[in-house]
């Protein structure tokens, strides 16, 4: 997928928007800088916007960290 | 001695030449090593980063355990498995993909359109100054012809 857009709106129940988001990460998306302080949903569905843009470095070793986290207690 | 001195020389500088670059290593994630669900729970700022660099080692949303998210104090408790979203929301991701495109078009030609009719505006008003500015001169000269004649 070539020329991907700056941005991505997903709206629908929160299953499924999250589910594209996943999907969308894969393809360098992450959620945009806006929504991180203000994730709320609207009646019944979700609106999600995702931006084309690198992820903290920061928050991939946190990420990391709950990785480890989670094998521990497994 | 001469020679033995630039034998040295040479074997220096053979023993100093930079070596050839290590093969470049690629990474690769035991799929099987990683725990099968991870749970991200914080402020929403740090945790959506967090699973979106989960999502590129191979989680999904659980599925069956919906993200919660508290807009009050912008916490968020997001639970992740290892997986691949389903085809339908593969495909839901692919039209969010296609909309976004077919809109960021509309936006480009519609900035195309306005900057040209913009510009054709401005020649517009260019050319009609020109005229104005071309009457104006003729008046002046008319003017200055009369006050010669008048002298």
């Amino acid at each position: 997928m070539s020329n991907l857009p700056l941005e991505v709106k997903l709206l629908g129940p929160s299953r499924e928007v999250f589910q594209q988001a996943a999907h969308l990460a894969t393809l360098g998306y992450t959620f945009g800088q806006w929504q991180q302080d203000q994730a709320f949903p609207c009646v019944g569905q979700f609106v999600l916007f995702m931006t084309l843009e690198p992820i903290d470095p920061d928050m991939i070793e946190a990420a990391e960290q709950a990785i480890a986290v989670a094998k521990v207690a497994a | 001695m001469t020679k033995a001195t630039t034998a040295a020389k040479v074997t220096t500088a053979v023993t100093a030449a930079p070596a050839a670059p290590e093969p470049m290593t690629q990474t690769f994630i035991d799929l099987s090593k990683q725990p099968r669900a991870v749970v991200l729970t914080g402020m929403t700022y740090h945790v959506f980063p967090q699973s979106v660099a989960l999502a590129r080692l191979g989680y999904v949303f659980d599925s069956a355990v919906p993200p919660q998210l508290y807009p009050h104090n912008n916490m968020a408790i997001l639970h992740m498995i290892l997986g691949v979203p389903d085809e339908f929301a593969v495909r839901g991701a692919r039209e969010a993909v296609a909309d976004a495109v077919a809109t960021e078009e509309r936006e480009f030609l519609k900035s195309v359109e306005e900057a040209a009719a913009r510009m054709l505006d401005e020649r517009a008003a260019a050319a009609a100054k020109a005229v104005k500015d071309a009457e104006i001169a003729a008046a002046e000269a008319a003017l200055a012809a009369l006050r010669k004649a008048a002298a």
